[in-house]
């Protein structure tokens, strides 16, 4: 695939982004969010930040927006808001299972091996840290999204137009 | 709304930062260098962009300028989405009442039946790294269940 940046294109996507961002009810949601803290804010956000949830409030959300978590390298704040846990499991999940893949990875890809290896070496600070939301084999959460006792905490909210391979976002929360 | 910063004020200031950032990502020679990223086959741009684009250095090697305020990092999405790297920048204090800041993300091509919209989109994302090895695979989690 080949891609060419073109501003006039950029600018017409941030255009249609800003649209949704800026409207009163995405910023009040926004708001919300922001004002609460741990399982509140994950109550919040899996009850009304969804696409399909703002709509229902009255937000013009674009089809080919998405509202999601979010992490940043070099962000401590949200360090402990990465599923970590899952991720190692993925890497020794590959090295037992996919032998092959590994080897092909320290031929050919070697330096991104090491972030691997370190991965797996991370204890997390605190063993009750929770995981992500458990999902069935559809892909459906097993988890009632107003139960009191979610398994994992939000970190940043964040919202994007999907244009092309250059997507317009913006973010908060988390300290990122 | 909160703060006093009135909604159409807000989208000034984002346009305002928008603009900066499509300034930066459209001039040469940081243009040329994504576009050559795209070029790769898509197991060679997690690579890419851990040697090149976010390597301040190299960057400055290539005569590439990045304007204070301006941070090239890599993330990852709860919703899983394949991405690559983020051009940001944050928004002055006295508009962060809602969004802190906006960015440009450069993702590889994506099969968006595969990238959540609901509430799942709020899982925890994976750590970075493992997206960039599990790119360069061609592989998915799931399929190493």
């Amino acid at each position: 695939m080949s891609y060419t940046i073109d501003p006039e294109a950029l600018k017409s996507e941030t255009d249609e982004v800003l649209d949704a961002l800026t409207s009163s009810v995405f910023i009040d949601k926004m708001v919300e969010f922001k004002a609460k803290k741990g399982v509140e804010r994950s109550l919040f956000a899996m009850s009304n930040m969804t696409p399909s949830q703002l709509r229902k409030a009255g937000a013009e959300i674009p089809d080919h927006m998405r509202v999601s978590s979010r992490m940043f390298e070099d962000d401590s704040s949200t360090i402990d808001f990465i599923d970590y846990e899952y991720g190692k499991e993925i890497v020794q999940k590959l090295k037992v299972k996919r032998p092959d893949l590994w080897e092909k990875l320290e031929v050919n890809h070697p330096s991104l091996v090491t972030p691997l290896i370190e991965l797996e070496k991370y204890t997390l600070p605190d063993e009750d840290t929770p995981l992500g939301i458990p999902l069935d084999e559809t892909g459906k959460p097993l988890i009632d999204a107003n139960s009191d006792d979610l398994p994992f905490d939000p970190y940043a909210a964040w919202a994007c137009g999907c244009g092309g391979a250059a997507t317009a976002c913006a973010g908060a929360g988390g300290g990122s | 709304m909160e703060g006093g910063v009135a909604p159409a004020d807000l989208k000034n200031v984002m346009r305002e930062y928008y603009d900066e950032l499509i300034a930066f990502v459209s001039s040469e020679p940081f243009k040329s260098l994504v576009e050559e990223m795209y070029l790769l086959p898509e197991t060679s741009r997690p690579e890419f962009v851990n040697e090149k684009i976010v390597n301040l250095d190299f960057l400055s090697s290539i005569g590439v300028d990045v304007p204070d305020g301006i941070l090239i990092q890599r993330s990852s999405f709860g919703d899983r989405r394949p991405t690559l790297f983020v051009v940001k920048k944050f928004l002055p204090e006295e508009y962060q009442v809602a969004w802190e800041n906006v960015n440009l993300t450069f993702d590889q091509s994506q099969d968006k039946k595969g990238i959540a919209k609901d509430i799942s989109a709020w899982r925890k994302p994976v750590p970075y790294a493992l997206q960039a090895a599990l790119q360069a695979l061609e592989i998915s989690p799931e399929e190493l269940e």
